[in-house]
C-alpha cells in the first residue's frame, strides 16, 4: 500500500526534530492512560496539562475504578443523606464521595471505598450489634469516646454471659473480605490532655479463650478461639474470611463474638465495631 | 487489524483503489505498526511468547511510543493503542508531575495537585 509521509508533529524548533510531545497526545488517549493508573495518580495527574485535567474527568475512567455493584453501594451510603442528588454527579464525584466515610442506617453503620483500590470498607457501631444484657447497667453501658468513629463504645463492667452478636444484608463486590472485632480491654480516657486507662475491671480473659465467629447466607462458616489481650491497646480481633463470588448477590453476614463459660466472670472490655474489607487492603486498616 | 484500513478498504470501490493515504504516520512507525500487525495476526506464536514480545516492541525511547500513540489512534489500531497507553502509565505511575516534566522535558507545566 501506498503512504504520503508528512510530519503532523511539534516542531519545536531547537534541534528541528518533528518528534511528538506529551502535550500533542489526545484528550481520548490520555484517558486509555489514566485507566492503568490508580485513583489517586489520575488525581495528582490532572493538573499536568489541558489533556490531562479533562481526561480526569472522564466518565469512562471513573466507572472502571468504581465497584460494578456502585449503584445499590451509593443508594446505601448515601441513604441518610435526605439532601443529597448523587444522580447528577459525575463517576469521578461519585468515587469521591464514596471514598468519605459515609454514615447509613439511621447512623449506626459505616461505609467507605479505599483510595486507591476502590474495595468496600465497612465499619459497624456497637450501636446496632445484639449485645447480651446491654440493657442491664450492673453489666454494660455506653461511654462516649473519640477513639471510637461512632463516638461511642460499650463497656462491660463484668459478666458470666458475654454475647455480641450482629449481622448485615449487602451485595459485596466480588473478592474475599476479612471481619474483624475492634476491642480493647481496659477503659480509657484523657486527663490533663494525657491518656489514661483504667485497668480495675479487667478479669476473666486469661482463663478461656473468646470465640469468634461468623457465618453467611451461602454457608461459609469460621471460627477462632483467642484470649483478648494487651490491655491499653485498641486490637481487631479476626474472626475470618468469606468469598462474594457475586457483585449482584445479595449476602446476609452474621458475626459474634462469645465467652459463656460460667465458671468465672468476665469483664473491663470495651467493644467499639466490627469492621468489614477485602482482605487486600487489610494491611491499611490495620 | 486497522479500522481505518478496513474503512477505507470497505469504502472506496475496489478498481480505484490503489493507495491509501495515511498521510498523518511517519515513514518509521508506520513500518513499525505494520511489524505489530504482521506479528499479531501470524498464528505462530503462543499467547506468552506475544506478551513477551509486546514488551520488547514497547521497550522504545517515549518519542517513539508518543509516535505510536498518534499512529495507533488514527489507524483505529486498538490493541496496539491499548499497549503503548500501557507502557506509558507504567513510566508515569508514581511519580510526581514535576518528574514526569522531567521524564519527557516538559517545559511548562502546572504544578498545582488535586485532591481526591
Amino acid at each position: 500500500m501506498g503512504a504520503n509521509f508528512s510530519s503532523c508533529v511539534y516542531d519545536d524548533g531547537d534541534s528541528g526534530s518533528m518528534r511528538p510531545r506529551l502535550g500533542d497526545i489526545p484528550e481520548s488517549c490520555v484517558a486509555l492512560v489514566l485507566m492503568y493508573l490508580d485513583p489517586p495518580d489520575i488525581c495528582k495527574l490532572a493538573g499536568l496539562n489541558r489533556a490531562f485535567r479533562h481526561a480526569s474527568f472522564a466518565d469512562f475512567v471513573w466507572e472502571s475504578k468504581l465497584p460494578l455493584n456502585y449503584k445499590f453501594i451509593v443508594e446505601k451510603a448515601f441513604e441518610d443523606d435526605i439532601g443529597s442528588s448523587v444522580a447528577e454527579l459525575g463517576k469521578r464525584d461519585i468515587y469521591a464521595r464514596l471514598c468519605k466515610h459515609n454514615l447509613f442506617d439511621n447512623g449506626t453503620k459505616e461505609i467507605w471505598l479505599d483510595k486507591r483500590t476502590g474495595g468496600v470498607c465497612m465499619a459497624i457501631s456497637s450501636k446496632a450489634l445484639r449485645i447480651t444484657g446491654i440493657d442491664d447497667r450492673r453489666y454494660w453501658n455506653h461511654i462516649s469516646t473519640e477513639e471510637s468513629r461512632f463516638h461511642t463504645v460499650a463497656y462491660l463492667h463484668q459478666i458470666w454471659w458475654l454475647q455480641v452478636e450482629g449481622d448485615i444484608d449487602f451485595q459485596f463486590p466480588q473478592g474475599t473480605y476479612s471481619v474483624f472485632f475492634r476491642l480493647h480491654l481496659g477503659r480509657s480516657s484523657k486527663k490533663l490532655g494525657r491518656r489514661v486507662c483504667k485497668t480495675e475491671h479487667i478479669h476473666g480473659w486469661d482463663i478461656k479463650p473468646a470465640k469468634f465467629q461468623l457465618t453467611t447466607s451461602d454457608g461459609q462458616r469460621a471460627v477462632s478461639h483467642t484470649h483478648l489481650d494487651s490491655p491499653g491497646h485498641w486490637i481487631l480481633y479476626h474472626v475470618g474470611n468469606f468469598v462474594s463470588k457475586n457483585s449482584n448477590d445479595l449476602m446476609n453476614i452474621k458475626f459474634s463474638l462469645t465467652q459463656i463459660d460460667c465458671t468465672h466472670t468476665k469483664g473491663g472490655l470495651c467493644v467499639d465495631s466490627v469492621l468489614i474489607c477485602n482482605s487486600s487492603d487489610v494491611r491499611k486498616e490495620v | 487489524m486497522s479500522k481505518t484500513v478496513k474503512d477505507a478498504i470497505e469504502t472506496i470501490p475496489t478498481d480505484e483503489i490503489n493507495s491509501i493515504s495515511l498521510s498523518l504516520v511517519r515513514s518509521e512507525i508506520l513500518t513499525k505498526v505494520i511489524e505489530y500487525c504482521k506479528k499479531h495476526n501470524s498464528a505462530q506464536m503462543s499467547d506468552v511468547d506475544l506478551m513477551d514480545w509486546d514488551v520488547e516492541f514497547a521497550n522504545v525511547h517515549y518519542t517513539t511510543l508518543f509516535d505510536l500513540v498518534l499512529s495507533a489512534n488514527y489507524m483505529n489500531i486498538n490493541c496496539l493503542l491499548d499497549l503503548v497507553c500501557g507502557k506509558i502509565a507504567d513510566m508515569i505511575k508514581g511519580k510526581t508531575p514535576g518528574e514526569i516534566a522531567k521524564l519527557f522535558d516538559i517545559k511548562d507545566v502546572s504544578t498545582y495537585e488535586e485532591d481526591n
